[in-house]
């Protein structure tokens, strides 16, 4: 029985031990929300007025990718925008989806990713990859599927555009691709590179961004922070995410720092809440 | 990431099928031990037969609940190494993955302290007795959803997901909020009061044992 000072005194820790699970210093993932398309678009790689005003357009600043995220109903609607210095036939500009049990940077055999990649060497300027992680992506089409994306690209003022749909009912698709429906998520990346120089890229992981997809409108108001520019079909995007410009629209989102402090306070509450409860019913059957 | 050659993920399926196999024998013990005793009306005496009966359901729901507390140390350690922080706080579903694994963690914990602190006579007080009881069905409670959250991110869906979605479960979806944290205190300082200060009949300090 001299130990049992020691064990009450382990108990009690165990309780206030639940409270290091605090991850409010944890760098959160960036919610990018699919809004609800209230504007048509042409795919046909230029911007037109309007075409995008509503829906956020970022620029990611590790890919140096600009985007633009929203739905019809139908299927997902996404804006590309890369610089590029002279416009070159092995350049490319993509998105990259992966499930939620997708533990790597580039998908892995077990968990693979989606990418999409628009390129002026693709015939129709896209094609859809299942990617494994170090393996070389491999196009749906190898496989036996069809891609599931349509974009149009086009280069203008040192920068390519590309403005793509995919349906959100797929037709023949790799079975690694994403059935999406209003609430779905995803696992987001950016890339840009050429594919000459495979190795030279700039890409984010997959642990950055999640795709959400929602039936809620966009207005600028409704923004939490402004993180991006809004290039227009004249002008090259930035590589800053800090930079605005003044009339433009700009910027997602929200993030879930909160939420997972909230975790934290309700596990908090739970075990020193129960264990005291514990320790008077104990000192009550005790005297008892 | 690998240890001594096999896939961290593979420990992680395998220390998981661990403390699930425990859990389910330490609540069926608990249930038989429950259904002797209200079989026996309350009465202390019984046979040699119900004694012994009672003797094995308490050492296999003690060793058992020390067992799964080992177990999921280990997987939480294992679960841990599966995925970059950023990602384990970043998704609503990895969240309510670790809440739920850490609260069965409190919870068997707390049954091994109680069934420790009272040894053997803890099923003698019923009061002490009913409290076990909720605490191993708290424990199955959160073993479950911890489980069953971690099915539907390795093969997409658990044997559960038709009852979530009839109750609009969505694990992707669901957070937790402040108001959570608030009732969860408030119904904790009613249970604590109502333990300390209501005085239980003399008949219900002791039970069957």
């Amino acid at each position: 029985m001299s130990r049992r000072p020691g064990v009450l005194a382990a108990f009690l820790a165990l309780a206030f031990l639940m409270g290091a699970f605090s991850p409010q210093s944890a760098s959160a993932v960036t919610i990018v929300k699919v809004y609800q398309s209230q504007h048509p678009v042409t795919l046909d790689g230029l911007i037109q007025p309007g075409e995008w005003s509503d829906t956020p357009i970022v620029t990611d600043s590790s890919s140096g990718l600009t985007y633009a995220f929203k739905q019809n109903g139908t299927g997902l609607l996404f804006l590309m925008q890369w610089s590029e210095s002279i416009a070159c036939p092995t350049c490319f500009g993509g998105i990259e989806l992966g499930h939620q049990n997708n533990t790597a940077v580039m998908g892995a055999p077990s968990t693979p990713t989606i990418m999409i990649l628009a390129s002026p060497s693709f015939k129709g300027s896209v094609d859809d990859f299942v990617s494994t992680g170090e393996f070389t992506p491999i196009p749906v089409e190898q496989d036996g599927y069809t891609t599931q994306t349509t974009c149009g690209l086009d280069y203008t003022g040192g920068a390519y555009t590309a403005e793509c749909y995919r349906p959100f009912k797929l037709n023949n698709a790799s079975p690694y691709d994403f059935n999406f429906t209003l609430g779905s998520t995803a696992e987001l990346g950016f890339a840009v590179g050429v594919f000459t120089q495979p190795g030279d890229h700039l890409a984010t992981d997959m642990s950055t961004y999640m795709l959400s997809i929602t039936n809620e409108t966009y207005s600028s108001t409704s923004a939490t922070s402004t993180t991006g520019t809004g290039p227009t079909s004249s002008s090259a995007p930035t590589n800053s995410t800090t930079s605005t410009t003044g009339s433009t629209p700009s910027a997602i989102v929200t993030t879930a720092p909160t939420t997972a402090s909230t975790y934290a306070e309700e596990l908090l509450v739970m075990a020193i809440g129960f264990s005291v409860l514990i320790l008077v019913a104990l000192a009550r059957y005790e005297r008892s | 990431m690998e240890f001594l050659g096999t896939q961290m993920l593979t420990w992680h399926d395998f220390v998981v099928e661990l403390h699930t196999g425990v859990v389910v024998f330490v609540v069926l013990a608990i249930a038989l031990r429950v259904l002797v005793d209200v079989g026996q009306g309350g009465k202390e005496a019984a046979s040699a037969r119900v004694e012994e009966v009672r003797q094995g359901t308490d050492f296999v729901a003690y060793a058992g609940s020390v067992l799964a507390v080992i177990f999921l140390i280990a997987s939480g350690i294992t679960g841990y190494l599966l995925l970059p922080y950023s990602t384990l706080v970043g998704q609503p579903i990895y969240l309510n993955k670790e809440f739920t694994a850490l609260a069965a963690l409190f919870f068997w914990i707390a049954f091994a302290f109680m069934r420790y602190w009272s040894g053997p006579t803890m099923w003698q007080k019923k009061g002490l007795y009913a409290l076990a009881v909720f605490t191993a069905l708290f424990g199955l409670l959160f073993t479950t959803l911890a489980g069953s959250i971690g099915a539907e991110l390795s093969i997409g869906q658990s044997v559960l997901t038709p009852l979530y979605n009839a109750l609009s479960i969505d694990f992707k979806q669901l957070t937790l909020q402040p108001i959570d944290v608030e009732i969860t205190a408030a119904l904790l300082v009613i249970a604590i009061i109502a333990v300390a200060f209501l005085k239980p009949s003399r008949k219900s300090d002791t039970g069957p044992g």
